[in-house]
C-alpha cells in the first residue's frame, strides 16, 4: 500500500489503466488495417 | 498584483486567439466547414483539441471543489476519467469512424437520423443536446468567478464577460477555431495540471514525494477523518453503486457528439492511434490538478467557496504573475470547452433540423444554396440564443460547479447512449422504433430519480439512467424486428441527402 489506502488504489488504476489503453490502442488501431479500408 | 498579470496574460491570450479565430474565419464558408473542419487536421492537433474539448474549466475549478470539499474519494473521478473515457473511446471510435466514412454526419443527431433512418430520433436527440447547456452554464460561471476572485468584479460583471467572450469568439471561428486554438489551450492545460501537481510535493515535502503525501493525509485525516477513506459519505461518490455511475457515464461520454467530429475531422485515418496516444497522454496530466484542490484543503481548510480552492491556493503559493496564468490556463479551458459546445448545438439547429428535417421533407422550399446560407445564419442565431440560456441559468453561482455541468452530460447520456452503443456494438441494426423507445426510458427516467430527488448524486442518476436507457435499447431491439428492406432504404436516402 502506498501511504493511504485511496491513493493506492489512485496510483496502481492509473497506471494500469495507461498500460492497458496502450496494449489495446496498439493491438486495435494498426494504421494498415485501417488504410485498407 | 495577480489583478494586474491576469489583465495583461488574459489579453495577450485573448490577441492570439483573435489572430487564430480570424485566421479560421476566413476558411469558414460552409455548415460542414463550421462543424467539422473540412476534414483535413492532422493527429497530435486534433488529440490536443480532444484533450481540451474534454476538459474545461469545471475540470480546473469544479473538480479541484470536489477534492477540497471530499477529499481523497474524489480521486474517482479522476480515474473514471483516465480509466473509463479511455476505454470508451477505444471501444467506439474506431467503429464510428468508419460508419461515419459513408454516413457523413455532422453530429450525433444526424449520425443517430441517418443511422436508423429516423427522423424522430434525430430531432429527440437534437433537443436532448439541450442538456448541453447547463454544461455551456457550468463554464460560464467557472470564468465569471476568476474574474471575481481575481480581479475584484462581481460575479455578474464576470458572467458578462465572460459570455460574450466566448460568444464572440465561436461566433467568427467556428471550429477552425475550436480545433486550432485548443490544441494551443490543451498544451497550457497540460503544464498546469504538471504546475500544480509538482507544486504541492515542494510546499508539503521538500520535494519528497512520499513525504508530501504523508503530510497532507495526516493534515486531512486531522481535519476530517472521511476526507481520506475510500467512500466519503457526503460525497457525490458515497458508495461502490455511485462510483460505478460515474464511471458508466464516463465511458458514454466518450461518444458526445463533438468528439465524433474531431475524429471525423482526421485527414488520415490510420492516424487515429496517434490521436489517441496524444489524448490520453494530455488527459492524465491535465487531471493532474484534482490535487490542487487537496492541497488547498491543506493550505487553507476555512473557504467558503470550494470551486475556488485552487485559485485560492495558487495565490497562496505561487508567484503573482503564474498564479494569474493558472487563471488565463482555467479561462482558456472554458473557452475550448465552450466553443465545441457551441458549435455542436448551432449544428442541431442548423443542421440536423433545418437542413435534414425541415428542408429534405419540403416543410421549407430552398435549393442547396439558400439553404446552406439560411444553415449558416441559423447556426449564428443558436450560439446567441444558448449563450443567453446558459448566463440566465447561471445568474447565481452553484454550489458545485461540477454538479451542473454533470447534468449536461448525464442528460445526454441517458438518452443517446443506447442507440448509439447498439449501432456500435451489435451485429445487426436494430428497428428505429427500439432506438426511439430507448431514448425516450432513457431519458424520462433519468429527469424523474434527478427531480424526485431519488438519487442526489449527479453521477449516480446519470449512470442509472445510462444503464436503463442502454438495457432497454437491447430488449426492444429484441421486440422490433427491423424489415429487410430497411437498411437499403437508408443507404439510398443517405445517398440523395448528401
Amino acid at each position: 500500500m502506498w501511504i493511504n489506502p485511496m491513493l493506492s488504489i489512485w496510483l496502481y488504476a492509473t497506471v494500469g489503466s495507461l498500460i492497458l489503453c496502450s496494449i489495446l490502442l496498439w493491438k486495435w488501431y494498426k494504421p494498415d488495417e485501417e488504410d485498407e479500408k | 498584483m495577480v489583478s494586474t498579470f491576469l489583465w495583461i496574460e488574459f489579453a495577450i491570450f485573448l490577441i492570439i486567439m483573435i489572430i487564430l479565430s480570424v485566421y479560421a474565419a476566413r476558411k469558414t464558408k460552409t455548415i460542414e466547414d463550421f462543424a467539422i473542419s473540412g476534414a483535413n487536421l492532422g493527429p497530435y492537433v486534433l488529440g490536443l483539441s480532444f484533450a481540451a474539448t474534454f476538459f474545461s474549466a469545471a475540470t480546473f475549478m469544479g473538480y479541484p471543489g470536489y477534492s477540497y470539499a471530499w477529499g481523497y474519494s474524489n480521486l474517482w473521478l479522476f480515474l473514471s476519467l483516465i480509466v473509463a473515457a479511455p476505454l470508451g473511446i477505444i471501444a467506439v471510435g474506431k467503429r464510428i469512424r468508419k460508419i461515419n466514412t459513408s454516413q457523413k454526419s455532422l453530429s450525433l443527431p444526424d449520425w443517430l437520423g441517418d443511422y436508423y433512418n429516423s427522423d424522430f430520433l434525430r430531432v429527440g436527440t437534437g433537443l436532448i443536446m439541450l442538456f448541453n447547456v447547463f454544461y455551456i452554464a457550468s463554464q460560464f460561471s467557472a470564468g465569471a468567478q476568476i474574474f471575481q476572485n481575481m480581479l475584484g468584479l462581481s460575479y455578474t460583471a464576470g458572467l458578462i464577460i465572460i459570455a460574450v467572450i466566448v460568444i464572440a469568439y465561436v461566433f467568427f471561428g467556428g471550429s477552425y477555431a475550436d480545433v486550432y486554438t485548443d490544441a494551443a489551450q490543451a498544451i497550457l492545460m497540460v503544464a498546469a495540471g504538471i504546475f500544480v501537481f509538482i507544486s504541492g510535493i515542494i510546499f508539503f515535502g521538500n520535494g519528497n514525494i512520499n513525504t508530501a503525501f504523508t503530510n497532507i493525509t495526516e493534515n486531512l485525516a486531522s481535519q476530517d477523518a472521511s476526507l481520506v477513506e475510500i467512500f466519503n459519505p457526503i460525497s457525490n461518490y458515497y458508495g461502490v453503486s455511485a462510483v460505478l455511475g460515474l464511471f458508466i457515464v464516463q465511458f458514454a461520454f466518450s461518444s458526445q457528439p463533438q468528439l465524433f467530429n474531431k475524429v471525423l475531422s482526421l485527414k488520415n485515418p490510420g492516424d487515429l492511434r496517434k490521436m489517441l496516444f496524444t489524448y490520453i497522454f494530455a488527459a492524465a496530466t491535465c487531471l493532474l490538478v484534482l490535487f490542487g484542490g487537496l492541497y488547498a484543503r491543506v493550505a487553507l481548510p476555512d473557504l467558503d467557496v470550494p470551486d475556488q480552492a485552487l485559485l485560492e491556493y495558487v495565490a497562496w503559493g505561487l508567484p503573482a504573475f503564474v498564479a494569474a496564468l493558472i487563471g488565463v490556463v482555467i479561462l482558456a479551458a472554458a473557452l475550448s470547452t465552450t466553443d465545441g459546445l457551441f458549435v455542436v448545438m448551432s449544428t442541431v439547429f442548423a443542421n440536423d433540423i433545418y437542413r435534414k428535417v425541415l428542408v429534405r421533407r419540403g416543410i421549407v422550399k430552398a435549393d442547396e444554396e439558400k439553404m446552406n446560407r439560411t444553415a449558416m445564419m441559423l447556426s449564428r442565431i443558436a450560439v446567441l440564443v444558448v449563450g443567453a440560456a446558459a448566463v440566465i441559468i447561471v445568474l447565481n453561482p452553484p454550489e458545485f460547479i461540477g454538479d451542473f455541468m454533470w447534468i449536461g452530460i448525464s442528460g445526454v447520456s441517458a438518452g443517446t447512449l443506447g442507440p448509439i452503443l447498439y449501432a456500435v456494438f451489435a451485429k445487426k441494426k436494430a428497428s428505429p422504433r427500439a432506438a426511439e423507445l430507448s431514448m425516450i426510458i432513457g431519458l424520462v427516467f433519468y429527469l424523474i430519480i434527478v427531480f424526485t430527488g431519488i438519487e442526489q448524486s449527479p453521477q449516480a442518476a446519470g449512470g442509472w439512467a445510462t444503464c436503463v436507457g442502454i438495457a432497454s435499447m437491447w430488449i426492444l431491439a429484441s421486440i422490433f424486428k427491423r424489415p429487410d428492406e430497411g437498411e437499403k432504404v437508408t443507404e439510398e436516402e443517405i445517398a440523395n441527402v448528401d
